[in-house]
């Protein structure tokens, strides 16, 4: 993209304030106004989302709940309810499209839209920005964070700059002003590692970023190198990806975990755990044509120890069973040295489309079984039909994973 | 902190436009009149839509649902 192009693109990023912790003090008005989180779950969960009223106190995402508590005594907390943010987004995201196509939803509470060449049809960026805050507060009753940038790094920055209700415009002409005493950990994409090895070469700010050597980061850090180094300078080429665009990317995994809420040290539990993930994993799988080589069993001791065991298979699989027997054997192979608070199960090295219709009886009995089960937990909620063995299943709080998107693979 | 209930209820509603407003809703053997509709949100079960609704009689917070498939309402849970 040209120099001339980039200065001329106008890109919004929507950051919603407090995301979670907004929705649950609209939808009840006893937490309006006060200190509150929401929890992952009510026994043992950590912080995902503090108020900030109770970020005033020092609540952060990620706490756990004697931290928090320690934190701000009178905190009040809200169990998750992934679906009522899921919705949310939802519609924030027919708001957005109201306004442009080009809407790239980066995480379940942000998002880039691309407003170039809106300015005849509705107005100018910033009038753009103050309309889509009137909506969201009218529709929804909740606020956010604009950032105005000729592209999605800046935008980003922009609306990390003043939280909550702000709205942040970075012009081209004001970039390198405001860069260059910018710590470099502002941006987004660098993380506190990068930070330490950017510090390590004597690189603290964005200005010191940009003027750094192409010849030196790159000797550091490869073909990042000059990206980091465009960073610096402010510039990103990338373009707003929408939605349907990001639906064409094929999974590379598919997985689901549980955390329990108590640790458990029984292996027969463990493994039907085991087997209610498969069993959401290769239902997932199969409405998603994939079916994949590798499964792999993720598990969390009580103190907070994770690790990832995984097992190749001889041949791509997508069915519950299958997923499970793999699980269960590398399960069998670990000694479990303390309780477990978190299970999970993945499959990965994936194919779409390649499935085969098997040659004895025994295996195509099985797929029709599996056919016709999805179909009737399609029809009326999932595990209507299941395994006996999951009668007395796990009822778990479900989580909303980062890579989550409203439809496709990734609406789980 | 609301309370699990999960059970059938009677509801006077206004459908009108492609929206849902619960006036009232008949549970514990009282009838409650809904203040105000703090929040709605959809879910699925299988095929079937659900849309809930966080309602308040100005003293408790209750959350009900309907069922667009079944046409049945139901509370789920009330903090009061």
């Amino acid at each position: 993209m040209r120099i001339a192009e980039c200065r001329k693109r106008k890109i919004l990023h929507i950051d919603m304030n407090a995301f979670f912790a907004s929705v649950e003090q609209r939808a009840n008005p006893s937490l309006r106004g006060r200190a509150m989180a929401v929890i992952g779950s009510l026994h043992r969960g950590v912080i995902l989302s503090p108020s900030y009223e109770a970020r005033a106190f020092g609540v952060k995402t990620g706490m756990t709940y004697r931290e928090a508590k320690m934190a701000c005594p009178h905190l009040l907390l809200a169990p998750a309810d992934p679906a009522k943010y899921s919705h949310t987004c939802e519609e924030l995201l027919g708001i957005w499209k109201d306004f442009t196509p080009l809407v790239e939803l980066f995480s379940i509470d942000e998002a880039f839209l691309d407003v170039t060449g809106c300015e005849r049809l509705i107005g100018d960026p910033v009038q753009i920005a103050i309309r889509i805050k009137e909506r969201i507060w009218q529709e929804k009753g909740l606020t956010c964070s604009i950032g105005i940038g000729p592209n999605k790094l800046l935008a980003k920055l922009g609306s990390d700059m003043k939280k909550p209700d702000g709205l942040v415009i970075i012009s081209p002409d004001d970039v390198s002003e405001v860069l260059e005493n910018l710590n470099v950990k502002e941006i987004c994409g660098i993380g506190p590692s990068l930070t330490q090895q950017l510090a390590a070469m004597g690189i603290r700010t964005c200005g010191e970023l940009g003027r750094a050597s192409l010849r030196d980061l790159t000797a550091r850090f490869g073909l990042v190198g000059e990206r980091l180094r465009n960073m610096g300078l402010g510039i990103d080429d990338d373009p707003v990806v929408p939605l349907a665009t990001q639906h064409e990317e094929e999974a590379k995994s598919m997985g689901h975990s549980m955390t329990l809420d108590e640790d458990c040290s029984d292996l027969s539990l463990i493994e039907r755990h085991i087997l209610q993930l498969s069993e959401k994993v290769g239902r997932r799988l199969r409405r998603g044509l994939y079916s994949g080589r590798t499964v792999s069993v993720v598990l969390r001791y009580a103190d907070f120890q994770t690790f990832t065991r995984q097992r190749k298979l001889h041949h791509a699989v997508n069915h519950g069973l299958d997923i499970y027997e793999a699980g269960r054997s590398i399960l069998r192979d670990i000694d479990l040295r303390q309780p477990i608070r978190l299970v999970g199960v993945s499959v990965s090295n994936l194919e779409k489309n390649v499935e085969q219709m098997p040659l004895f009886s025994e295996e195509r009995k099985r797929k029709f079984i599996a056919e016709a089960m999805d179909e009737i937990n399609d029809r009326h909620g999932a595990f209507t039909v299941t395994w006996g063995t999951l009668a007395d299943r796990y009822f778990h709080e479900r989580v909303i994973s980062p890579a989550w998107r409203p439809t496709g693979d990734r609406s789980y | 902190m609301p309370v699990e209930i999960n059970e059938p209820i009677t509801v006077g509603a206004v459908f009108s436009r492609g929206e849902i407003q619960p006036l009232w809703f008949s549970w514990s053997g009282r009838q409650i009149r809904v203040r105000e509709t703090t929040f709605i949100w959809k879910t699925s079960e299988g095929s079937a839509r659900i849309v809930h609704f966080s309602v308040t009689d100005g003293q408790g917070l209750y959350e009900i649902c309907y069922n667009a498939k079944t046409l049945l309402w139901r509370v789920l849970n009330a903090d009061c």
